[in-house]
């Protein structure tokens, strides 16, 4: 019985969080927050860097 | 170009909620507020570097008891080097020192850089370093005179033990306060994953380690019997779930995308991905003894758990390779992100082979086997130690201000001697376990073993040796990295540069 109540909130969660994700939040939002560890470019450095770091960004 | 890259990054910002950067904040010579203003990347030097030593020394390790599984005397009976005593240094090492010191140094480097705010205490962290250092060093005193708790991968006696502990509450202060303190509202992925592994091994560490001291290096846990067996693989199955897998994907969420200059291919699914793994890995510990005291149904419950556990890490696995998608070709220039690929590969590999050998049929055939040898050293060697060794040939040049790694031929030969080391050591640790396991099992008619234990054991030597090799290959590799970075360290013009942290500015 309570294993049961116990597989059943998880699977809830489960669906809740993929819910959230998918359906609740903005596509825009998690584009910004995914782009987050391009925009770390130690900048005293980055003019001996050169071009690397422009390349490719869609 | 790198305007133009600024100029990029300032459009995508001005679309944003957050905090805009300020582009000329370069370095402020200001030693008053220079503290506050730069990064501190002083600990995560010297973690890195010592990430490389340690990997040398526990891999080391690893070779000798190798070879003496050939040799057995090779180390003349002298009872401090015995295989019994350097097999608990050479997984201490590789794990805690080596890997241990791979996620310090990642982390606090991403977590800084992700929430652009400086860790939230230097000294705190100057401790995690020095006393992570002193638990290494302990442990190579302490585990070769035969001061053991005979817990695996819980080795360490109750004095070293309560030291871990300490280091590791710092690091979680270090790494909690640093994102309280961060200047980016959003909470980037890797530092979920980082945060979910320095939580669950405090818990792990500390339930598993309650004893009863009887003496300076004698202790006794406080459970017994099959409850003692299962909080231990509670710990350990845990351990390579969260301290082996969590923390290195956190390293993948960053480093992956970092090196290839592309976002990561699905943020959501990287959500998902964390709840279902954190949430699913607690419960497979059982699968480590099958067939044993512990009650069948735990025992099914861990193999059940088990299985499930393939959909989140190959979740994972694919949002990492296809972060590549669409450039495929950097593959071919760029040994780093080869580095990186092939660790996703491996742990794709091995994260299918787990759950496969918790399948308790299939357990009874693999397990006392090499074949967990060889499924161990597949997310060892395979994905925890390459994808570690790609970040950091990421991290060490921009740590002392370089462009690049002095030779990226080095970086090209490293790669091959890990990567054909791995093919070796498993391929052959699985032939052997098959081996093992077809012939422990082969019975007479009159119900007797057909071979003897020494039978089996014969037929494994042409095997060790291959995993002998495999084992030098790979562990020739780390001798490249050595040299490349020293080479890199002694090329930088400014070693001990600190970097500034870009400032807010009123939108």
């Amino acid at each position: 019985m309570t294993g049961g109540i116990v597989t059943l909130l998880a699977l809830l969660g489960f669906i809740a969080v993929v819910v959230y994700v998918f359906v609740i939040k903005r596509r825009e939002d998690f584009d910004e927050q995914a782009r987050q560890p391009l925009e770390d470019r130690d900048e005293d450095s980055s003019d001996r860097r050169g071009d690397a770091n422009g390349e490719n960004k869609p | 170009m790198p305007r133009q890259s600024l100029i990029g990054v300032n459009n995508c910002l001005k679309r944003s909620k957050r905090i805009r950067l300020h582009h000329d904040s370069h370095r402020n010579n200001n030693p008053m507020n220079q503290k506050n203003q730069t990064y501190n990347d002083r600990v995560v030097r010297q973690f890195a570097v010592m990430t490389v030593v340690w990997g040398i020394v526990g891999m080391l390790v690893g070779v000798i008891i190798a070879a003496q599984l050939i040799w057995p005397d090779l180390t003349y009976g002298i009872e401090w080097l015995s295989y019994g005593r350097l097999r608990p240094l050479h997984t201490n090492a590789v794990i805690f020192a080596f890997g241990g010191s791979a996620l310090f140094a990642t982390s606090y480097y991403v977590v800084q850089r992700t929430c652009q705010a400086r860790l939230f205490s230097d000294k705190l962290s100057a401790f995690t370093f020095w006393g992570w250092q002193a638990v290494i060093v302990g442990a190579a005193i302490t585990l070769p005179l035969g001061k053991t708790m005979g817990k695996e991968y819980a080795e360490l006696e109750w004095p070293l033990a309560l030291l871990v502990a300490l280091v590791w509450v710092a690091y979680a202060v270090v790494f909690f306060g640093t994102i309280v303190m961060r200047k980016i509202k959003h909470i980037y992925v890797a530092n979920w994953f980082f945060g979910a592994y320095i939580l669950t091994i405090a818990v792990l560490h500390i339930v598993n380690n309650i004893s009863i001291p009887a003496g300076m290096w004698k202790s006794y846990p406080v459970y017994s019997g099959a409850v003692d067996a299962m909080v231990q693989w509670w710990y350990g199955h845990n351990a390579v779930g969260f301290f082996l897998t969590a923390g290195f994907l956190g390293m993948m969420y960053y480093f992956v995308p970092r090196q290839a200059n592309r976002p990561i291919y699905s943020y959501r699914l990287s959500i998902v991905h964390f709840w279902s793994l954190i949430a699913i890995y607690m419960w497979a510990g059982p699968h480590h003894l099958h067939y044993t005291a512990l009650p069948d149904w735990a025992q099914t419950l861990g193999m059940v758990f088990s299985l499930i556990l393939l959909a989140p890490s190959w979740g994972g696995m694919i949002n990492g390779i296809m972060t590549l998608s669409g450039a495929w070709h950097k593959l071919r220039t760029d040994p780093i992100l080869r580095f990186m690929i092939v660790a996703l590969s491996f742990y794709g590999m091995s994260t299918f082979e787990g759950p496969m050998m918790s399948i308790k049929t299939v357990n009874s055939l693999s397990h006392y086997t090499d074949w967990t040898i060889g499924h161990v050293h597949s997310g060892a060697l395979g994905w925890v130690a390459m994808i570690s060794i790609g970040s950091l040939y990421t991290l060490f040049p921009r740590l002392w201000g370089v462009e690049k790694m002095h030779s990226t031929r080095a970086i090209e030969w490293h790669f091959w001697t890990s990567t054909i080391g791995t093919v070796l050591y498993i391929t052959a640790m699985w032939a052997a376990g098959l081996m093992q396991g077809l012939m422990w099992r082969t019975f007479n008619d009159d119900g007797t073993l057909t071979y003897t234990f020494i039978e089996v054991l014969k037929r494994t030597e042409p095997y060790y040796a291959l995993r002998l090799l495999g084992g030098v290959v790979f562990l020739s590799g780390m001798f490249f990295m050595i040299w490349n970075v020293y080479k890199t360290w002694q090329n930088a013009p400014d070693r001990a540069r600190s970097v500034a942290i870009p400032q807010p500015q009123s939108a």
